[in-house]
């Protein structure tokens, strides 16, 4: 793998949790994390004019582009006193998040788990687009902003995107505003070589500043500068039938599918397991027929 | 070393124009969000990461703990760069401790929040427009306006290139100021630092050029200021607009028509209410990348027709430039020996005396490789490296023929009383890797200019046991004739 290069131009997703009902429960309110976040992009984008951006919404429901935006949206009027490529991109991404809102108040508010995996995809999409049309090398990363909690349905397709990212060179920075810390995104980033930060919220601008001097350096600068170490990692895997977080589980022998239960045949790809064998000597197979989840997970982590 | 005093003047970067600026002025260019906003554009990556770290940051930091953000192996790139940031008075140092300069923390903030002076980022033309120019024809006639200049410096402009606008006096004065150009007994001529200049990057062309202004300006008595807020707001206008000359100042409206002379600047007629900025200047820090896909890829076609690479360089030295302008020629020309002429190819080689020739004014190695490498075939670009390595190695073995021998300032000594005192200086200055040349039979050694405090503190030391020394000092060493081959 080639070293990043200070001329070499970035591209920065961000991944925005859009969902009212886990940002209603933060003590910091959804607008003010948004005035920042804009303040953070507008210093991405003032770092080199080569910059290129791309703002993702995802709610309980959807994941929408918030930037770029289609080009049907009617052009933003000119502001004096804002530099005109920032004018475009906070007007787009602050009236993009308003519209996510208002269109989802009538929806189920319970839900405080959104469709995080679903983004990070499309942005892993997009950057490969880019990646194919571009003639130089761009280095690519993903900001997630969440606020919501993790949610176990979508741990198969996390991971999945997790590893594609890994293979494309791709970090991904993670910024919990609030709560719980996620054990899946925390695995992101540590997979990745991203960072994760869970901000503390008891001031009012130390978003912003977390943001800028944690997320801001590109992949050259981060060669030169350190960054903050990740302590714990919770590498707990999640069960494929039940979706709960297991420290001990079965294995899948063929496609090394994750059960908290045995099964006669495995869901994911219907091997018919033979228990005869295992059940001739029942000492012995305590020990080797039902391996440690968490060691065979941590082994395929760390490749 | 007629060579290195030419560059030295030769200021190409605006960071060095803005290091020698006295305090006060700085405080006044950093009053402006876009001026801020240019700045910091300006800076390396590492400078604009530790400003943005810094930016919100309301107690000031002590050194040694910015000291600890830089990785082990990295410390040293670190604090040049801090270093660097002070020389530019965007850090202010106040008992180990250090900020970010007030003034310039409160405009960038503004920068990125929307706020301060309302007019610095221009304000756009409302009015109605009798015709609104598109930013391939700006282009164009940026283009042409800053060919004619090139022209103009390599001699081609009155035969082949009539049709082109004559040079103004502004361009030429500016020529002239700059040592780009002088007046020789036909009529203008080109200096060393005019080839030097040829051979550059367009940007960095245009930074030369404003950068000679401002100084000009600066002999005029006019405030820098003015000219510098000026300058960075043109800098980080948007291109394809068209901005109003209404609120501008008598002496930013000259500084506008003169601009516009070098083809910065597009303007309907002399007394036109709008003006446009063209490409030249509206890339020197922002790509003019607009998120528009229409003018997207109008910009693609700019480059592709402005920037594409036109020649190959071949293994055996041979050089085949795919163009008809004169001007390309005539640069070529430069270094080049060239052979044969057709409709839209010239060939040519690289040979010893034409490498030669070009050394002789003043045009380094380095600055041939960058030009054949910034203006190579896209069947070249591919490569890596994108020029034959026997090429560019011979290049760089020409210039070094030139340079064979290497003045260093340096001291002799002669006379020494006894053997034992000559001997224990040479041991002294071969431990601290200072000495130059030394004869045991003749008791006289020449040290470096470095050295000889150190050993003249060793002789104090010694001066009880009376060694007698005399030394002469001579600025360049005596001992090897300080004179250039050819």
């Amino acid at each position: 793998m080639s070293q990043a290069q200070e001329s070499d131009s970035s591209l920065l997703v961000v991944v925005l949790d859009a969902n009212a009902s886990a940002w209603a429960q933060s003590p910091l309110s959804l607008d003010k994390a948004l005035q920042q976040l804009v303040i953070f992009i507008n210093a991405y984008l003032a770092l080199n004019p080569e910059n290129q951006l791309v703002v993702l919404g995802a709610s309980h429901k959807e994941c929408r582009y918030l930037f770029p935006a289609d080009p049907s949206s009617a052009p933003p009027t000119h502001d004096i006193q804002v530099y005109e490529q920032f004018r475009t991109v906070d007007v787009h991404v602050l009236s993009g998040v308003h519209e996510m809102l208002s269109s989802h108040v009538d929806g189920n508010t319970e839900e405080q788990q959104s469709l995080i995996a679903r983004a990070l995809s499309k942005a892993l999409c997009h950057i490969n687009q880019v990646n194919q049309l571009s003639v130089n090398k761009i280095w690519s990363r993903i900001l997630v902003l969440s606020a919501g909690q993790d949610s176990p349905h979508s741990y198969i397709p996390l991971m999945n995107t997790i590893f594609a990212a890994q293979k494309m060179s791709v970090l991904i920075d993670i910024c919990k505003v609030f709560g719980q810390d996620s054990v899946f995104l925390q695995q992101a980033a540590e997979i990745t070589g991203g960072n994760y930060l869970k901000v503390d919220t008891n001031s009012e601008a130390s978003l912003l500043q977390t943001l800028l001097f944690i997320c801001l350096p590109d992949q050259y600068t981060r060669n030169i500068l350190n960054a903050p170490g990740n302590d714990l990692i919770d590498f707990r895997a999640t069960c494929f039938c039940h979706k709960r977080v297991v420290d001990i589980g079965y294995v899948c022998s063929v496609c090394l599918s994750i059960f908290c239960q045995t099964a006669p045949v495995c869901s994911t790809c219907q091997t018919k397991f033979s228990f005869r064998l295992v059940k001739s000597d029942s000492n012995q197979s305590n020990s080797t027929s039902s391996p440690n989840a968490s060691a065979m997970s941590s082994l395929s982590l760390k490749p | 070393m007629s060579q290195i005093s030419s560059e030295d003047e030769f200021k190409t970067t605006i960071a060095e124009y803005l290091e020698s600026l006295p305090t006060q002025f700085c405080q006044r260019v950093f009053s402006s969000p876009a001026a801020c906003l240019a700045i910091f554009r300006l800076l390396s990556t590492v400078g604009k990461q530790l400003i943005m770290s810094m930016l919100y940051l309301k107690s000031p930091l002590r050194l040694q703990e910015i000291g600890q953000w830089a990785k082990a192996d990295h410390q040293r790139m670190v604090k040049s760069k801090i270093h660097q940031l002070r020389k530019l008075q965007l850090l202010v140092e106040e008992k180990g401790s250090v900020s970010l300069n007030p003034i310039f923390r409160k405009q960038l903030q503004n920068a990125l929040t929307g706020g301060g002076d309302f007019s610095s980022f221009g304000i756009p033309y409302t009015g109605e427009g009798s015709s609104r120019i598109s930013t391939k024809q700006l282009a164009k006639y940026a283009d042409e306006r800053w060919e004619a200049i090139l022209h103009f410096m390599v001699g081609r402009s009155s035969q082949s290139h009539e049709m082109l606008a004559p040079l103004s006096e502004s361009v030429r004065s500016i020529l002239r100021v700059s040592k780009l150009m002088e007046d020789g007994s036909g009529g203008m001529t080109i200096t060393n630092s005019g080839f030097q200049f040829l051979l550059q990057d367009p940007a960095s062309q245009v930074w030369t050029v404003l950068l000679q202004y401002l100084k000009l300006e600066e002999m005029q008595n006019t405030d820098v200021v003015e000219v510098l807020n000026f300058l960075f707001q043109l800098v980080s206008l948007q291109l394809g607009r068209a901005y109003s000359t209404e609120a501008l100042t008598r002496s930013q409206r000259k500084m506008l028509g003169e601009l516009r002379d070098f083809g910065l600047i597009y303007q309907d007629n002399l007394d036109s209410k709008k003006f446009y900025p063209t490409h030249l200047i509206t890339s020197l820090t922002s790509s003019g990348m607009s998120n528009e896909a229409a003018s997207d890829s109008v910009q693609s076609e700019l480059t592709k027709s402005s920037q594409q690479g036109y020649i190959i360089l071949e293994t055996n030295c041979r050089v085949y430039a795919y163009t008809d302008s004169p001007l390309q020629i005539a640069i070529l020309n430069l270094f080049v020996h060239l052979v044969s002429r057709f409709t839209n190819l010239v060939t040519g080689a690289v040979t010893r005396d034409s490498v030669r020739r070009a050394l002789a004014h003043g045009i380094t190695a380095d600055q041939i490789i960058t030009f054949l490498t910034s203006n190579a075939h896209p069947q070249m670009q591919g490569k890596t490296p994108v020029l034959p390595v026997t090429v560019t190695d011979q290049i760089r073995l020409w210039e070094q023929e030139r340079n064979r021998l290497k003045p260093t300032s340096a001291y002799f000594y002669k006379d020494f009383a006894q053997r034992q005192d000559f001997e224990r200086v040479l041991r002294y200055a071969q431990d601290m890797g200072v000495l130059l040349w030394a004869s045991s039979d003749k008791l006289q050694m020449v040290v470096t200019r470095q050295g000889h405090a150190r050993i003249a503190e060793l002789s104090k030391q010694q001066r009880a046991s009376n060694a007698q020394q005399q030394r002469t000092s001579t600025s360049s060493g005596s001992a090897a004739a300080n004179k250039r081959t050819n």
